[in-house]
């Protein structure tokens, strides 16, 4: 390109709008990227239009190429800001295209499969762990059960008018599917033979009896805490908080006197109604309050059957049944539906 | 017990203003639940019924109620008192009376009344019993009732004349009854008697089961011109196990077992006795046979005031023991002395619950009222450090983790039946533990396994309508007697806590999946689940558990068994085995498979159910907590895929294992993966194709493509040596 000495600086002017003004012209007509990319090659590729004129500069004297080469600049970026307007524009219009479109939103969703915890498990897994911020602790117990943890060691000789409360299965002489939680108990004191003890242990326990409020297997929650001078006072405290959390904090506890052999004093432990708030409705008959546990100070004898000097320590036991709880909290009247495991039933959960 | 409301107010000041239920209330909060409270127009009066404790004989009585109303609202009890009018010959003209049985019959008494005309009572007595729960007999029978209402003694009368006579005299006897005696009691029954009965005989006969029933022959009628009546106390034990024995129960063995007062036995008969005479024109013979031996004397009893400050957590200057002493007074509980800083009480013989400090602590405390004593939220600071380590969290990962795979948890009875129970059981699996007194004969055994109560739970839920059922369940299982648990064995416990439990109990997870799976959709079909279904349930809720690390797992290893489990499909069957890390025996951790379709068949199941069950306690042993991270690399990974012609008897465990061990390729394996499997017409009969894909990457470098290729090229020929296999 020997010839190209004739060119003159104005003619690059020239050459430089023109450039601008067809990329302009055709960018702006431009349908598909391929057309886009069809003028930036053609203006801005190596064998471009620009790099033909940049190629030009060399034969200009110094000031003047200074000056076209910051024309030159100024017409590619003018060029390049044109293209990746284009490229947006072309992209932008694509994506309206596919906002035209409309689903049927009202169509159910595809769900996952999605199994149900027993109410049960949900009811005493809210009550452990309440129990476990109080500090007590997990623990366990045979259910087939000999009559010395079940009755003797707590309080309940064998021909004593208490073994009526509860009526028992027997599966030997002397051995019986338990009838509460409270072995669990003697065994832990037998065992760990030091204070403090504060434990709770849930399971199934037994009785001969059967109807809509009751079934021959159901589950107890059971609470023990032993150590120096612990007193009726802490087994309120505890109840009331305990309560509080596993309910309402609105709720309010009422001790009743009662009799439990392995506890002196015992108490049936009534709640506020929580649907009534204590004015009285049909749940809690009109009285305002639900019983809902039984608690007491650990009897003498227990303790002494249990390895402990009844003067050195102290404490307390309440047990409550998860059946009841659940069924308070769910409103089931049935105590069955617990056991027919009808998923329709356990979907509720 | 139902009681008078008219008729308590005879023995107790009530504040006037106080209705029938603010009485009802006082008496809830002092121990002494009234469960209802209703109004008998006819008597126009009110009819409380109170739960009384089995500690509280001396509750069953209107005096005994009306006391504990005294102490309860501190007002004043009326104590009734008995007089009598004696006409008539002495009583020992017509009877005498020997007690043979001292330690069973602390005390026996009886009066005569002649000349009585037995007729139907006045409307009055006869409703008031009714209304009492007493069904009104004739004026001797319900007069007994009366005096046992309101005072809590059982009396009995029998017809002086049917009774065995020598020389005109009846020689009563309490005595234990001999082999072979039988008596018809007064409900018509045939009792044949054993020598733990306690009797009342005439000279020859059982006249009555002491303190339970009379005899049918000495019944008094409308004949009968001559009664005897008895008042006596009987060893509440003796009672108890002959009531027991013959499945009676009746008022006066209700009141016996539980402990009535022997120093009322004369008071009671003389009331009784008097009030015969006035309602039926009897005379009541002069003197009355007492036979008393041992008078039972009240007990004293120490109460240290700052014991009572301890129990309750009162202040000991807090307890106003003026106050204390008055209301015990109420309660016949006298202060009799003092020493130190205890007070000595001397508690009444119908309070035979109270026997120990504790007892009158709590006696105490019941008047004082439990809302009155302060509640307190203490935690002693060693209690707040427990260490939780203890507590089952992988029980609550278990159940997670199968409820995110869609099963639904069920609580069945741990009994079922026979019939049941033996289709699970194999030949060497100790017998199914018994239980005694079953509510029937599908109740009557101890599970050894949660599956036949997960397939009923299956039954069921098809009958209802469901399109696929997968259930778990958690529970005790009873696997015979333990050895070490004849007897309780307190050494035992040192180590645990249950060591000497009677039963081997066993705790499991078990889950049975029928039908399909999955939710329906409006574009999508659902399918059947089958074995590897279920089994990615449970590799899932392994590795949630950390008992497998995840999909190149050489720690879990399901095997088939070779001597299958008699409920499952023997071809479709597997045993889960655990190698823990560092340990050289390999634990069993469970089963899995297709319930034997026999099985299926006898619960009329029409698909095949898969299941499982795990040995939860090995679960709990295995599972980890907190394991460490494992670095991910750098680098990146490469990924190499590979199908292999097998003899069909290999397995994919047995490939997966070679490729694994394999020298050249273990040190670079992330992951391996099978994802085809194919037996069909485009390879060689008795082949299979198995096709894995390898990820394979190195920590410190990037590997390169002829690094892998010298890797896997080896493995390739150690494949081909080993299981035969053929790259394809
Ligand atoms: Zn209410």
């Amino acid at each position: 390109m020997r010839d190209d000495d004739l060119i003159k600086p104005s003619r690059v002017k020239k050459d430089l709008d023109k450039l601008r003004t067809e990329a302009e012209c055709l960018l702006k007509e431009a349908v598909s990227r391929d057309e886009v990319e069809a003028v930036r090659i053609q203006s801005l590729g190596k064998k471009g239009n620009i790099s033909q004129i940049l190629k030009l500069m060399g034969q200009f004297p110094a000031e003047e190429r200074k000056e076209l080469g910051k024309l030159a600049n100024e017409a590619r970026d003018f060029v390049e800001d044109l293209i990746a307007k284009s490229f947006e524009r072309l992209e932008k219009k694509a994506r309206q295209k596919t906002l035209s479109g409309q689903i049927d939103v009202t169509l159910p969703g595809r769900k996952p499969q999605q199994g149900h915890k027993h109410p049960l498990t949900l009811t005493s897994e809210k009550i452990l762990n309440v129990l476990q911020n109080l500090g007590f602790d997990l623990v366990q117990g045979p259910e087939i059960e000999h009559d010395f943890y079940n009755f003797e060691a707590l309080n309940v000789p064998s021909d004593h008018p208490a073994r009526e409360m509860q009526d028992t299965f027997y599966v030997d002489k002397d051995v019986v599917l338990r009838t509460q939680t409270s072995p669990v108990q003697i065994r832990t004191m037998l065992s760990l033979k030091e204070i403090p003890i504060r434990i709770a242990s849930m399971g199934r326990v037994y009785r001969r009896d059967q109807d809509v409020t009751h079934s021959p297997i159901f589950h107890q929650i059971e609470g023990l805490f032993v150590d120096k001078s612990v007193t009726f006072s802490d087994l309120k405290g505890t109840l009331t908080t305990f309560v509080e959390k596993v309910f309402s904090e609105k709720a309010r506890i009422r001790m009743r006197p009662s009799y439990f052999p392995f506890t002196e004093p015992s108490a049936e432990v009534d709640m506020s109604c929580f649907q009534c708030d204590g004015a009285g409705c049909r749940l809690c008959k009109g009285t305002g309050f639900i019983e809902i546990l039984g608690a007491g100070m650990v009897d003498p004898e227990v303790f002494k059957a249990s390895g402990f000097d009844p003067e050195k320590v102290s404490g307390f036991a309440f047990g409550i049944g998860v059946e009841r709880v659940a069924m308070l909290k769910y409103g089931i009247s049935d105590i069955r539906h617990f056991y027919e495991n009808d998923l329709r039933f356990l979907a509720q959960f | 017990m139902l009681l008078s409301f008219k008729w308590l107010s005879e023995f107790v000041e009530l504040p006037s203003g106080l209705s029938a239920k603010d009485i009802a209330d006082q008496l809830t909060m002092g121990g002494l639940e009234v469960e209802n409270c209703e109004e008998n127009l006819q008597l126009e009066d009110k009819i409380l019924e109170v739960k009384i404790t089995p500690n509280r004989p001396d509750a069953l009585s209107h005096i005994g109620i009306a006391r504990e109303l005294a102490a309860l609202l501190q007002t004043r009890f009326y104590a009734p008192h008995s007089t009598i009018k004696e006409l008539g010959g002495p009583i020992n003209d017509v009877a005498q009376v020997s007690v043979h049985a001292k330690n069973a019959c602390l005390r026996y008494a009886c009066r005569v009344i002649d000349g009585v005309q037995v007729k139907e009572s006045s409307e009055d007595v006869r409703l008031r019993l009714s209304a009492l729960g007493i069904r009104p007999i004739n004026n001797i029978v319900d007069v007994t009732n009366l005096i046992l209402l309101e005072r809590g003694q059982p009396l009995h009368a029998f017809d002086l004349m049917t009774l065995q006579k020598d020389r005109h005299r009846v020689a009563i006897n309490v005595r234990q009854a001999q082999a072979g005696e039988k008596i018809i009691t007064l409900d018509g029954k045939e009792r044949k008697l054993t020598p733990e009965d306690l009797v009342i005989a005439d000279g020859e006969f059982p006249i009555a089961l002491a303190g339970i029933i009379g005899g049918k022959d000495s019944e008094v009628t409308e004949q009968t011109t001559s009664v005897l009546l008895e008042s006596a106390y009987f060893d509440p034990s003796t009672i108890r196990k002959m009531a027991r024995r013959h499945g009676l129960s009746t008022e006066a063995s209700y009141r016996f077992e539980r402990g009535t007062d022997p120093n009322m036995v004369m008071s009671a008969l003389d009331r009784a006795a008097d009030l015969i005479a006035q309602l039926s024109g009897g005379r009541v013979r002069r003197e009355a046979i007492d036979i008393y031996p041992k008078p039972v004397a009240p007990l004293e009893i120490y109460v240290r005031k700052q014991r009572i400050a301890e129990v309750s957590g009162l202040l000991e200057a807090d307890l106003d023991e003026a106050k204390i002493r008055s209301r015990f007074l109420l309660l016949g509980i006298e202060t009799v002395g003092r020493r130190g800083d205890a007070l000595i009480f001397r508690v009444p013989t119908f309070r035979p619950d109270l026997t120990r400090e504790i007892d009158l602590i709590e006696e105490a405390m019941r008047l004082i009222g439990l809302d009155k004593i302060p509640s307190r939220l203490s935690f002693s600071r060693r209690m707040l450090a427990v260490d939780h380590a203890g507590s089952d969290k992988y029980v609550d990962k278990a159940r997670q983790s199968l409820v995110a795979s869609g099963f639904f948890e069920a609580i069945n009875f741990s009994f079922g039946s026979k019939h049941d129970f033996n289709l699970f059981k194999s030949k060497d699996s100790a017998d199914f533990i018994q239980v005694n007194n079953p509510l029937g004969e599908e109740l009557s055994l101890m599970r050894q396994s949660l599956l036949p109560g997960l397939l009923k739970n299956v039954v069921f839920n098809m009958r209802k309508g469901a399109q696929g059922v997968h259930l778990f369940e958690i529970g005790n299982v009873f696997l015979g007697q333990n050895p070490h648990g004849k007897v309780p064995n307190i050494e035992l416990l040192q180590g645990k806590a249950d060591q000497d439990a009677w039963a081997i109990e066993q705790s499991r997870l078990s889950g049975v999946s029928y039908g399909t799976l999955g939710v329906q959709s409006f574009d999508t079909k659902l399918k059947a689940g089958d074995f590897y279904d279920l089994k990615g349930a449970l590799e899932a809720l392994l590795a949630q558990l950390k008992i497998s690390s995840g999909c190149i797992s050489d720690q879990v290893h399901f095997i088939h068994p070779k001597e299958p489990p008699v409920f499952l499909h023997p071809g479709v069957c597997a045993e889960i085995w655990v190698k823990p890390k560092k340990s050289k025996v390999e634990i069993l951790l469970g089963v899995i498979g297709e319930i034997h379709p026999d099985i299926q068949a006898a619960f009329g199941l029409d698909k095949p159910v898969y299941a499982f069950e795990l040995n939860m306690d090995q679960l709990a042993l295995l599972s980890k907590e907190d394991e460490q991270a494992k670095p991910l690399s750098k680098f990146p990974e490469i990924t190499r895929d590979l199908a292999l012609l097998l003899d069909e008897e290999i397995t994919a465990g047995q490939l997966q294992m070679e490729i694994l061990n394999d020298k050249a390729i273990k040190p670079f394996i992330n992951d391996l993966r099978i994802f085809d499997v194919y037996k069909g017409p485009k390879i060689e009969k008795g082949k299979k194709s198995i096709a894995v894909s390898l990820t394979l990457r190195a920590l410190d470098r990037t590997l390169t493509d002829d690094e892998v290729a010298g890797a896997m090229q080896p493995m390739i020929e150690n494949l081909q040596k080993n299981l035969k296999a053929l790259v394809r």
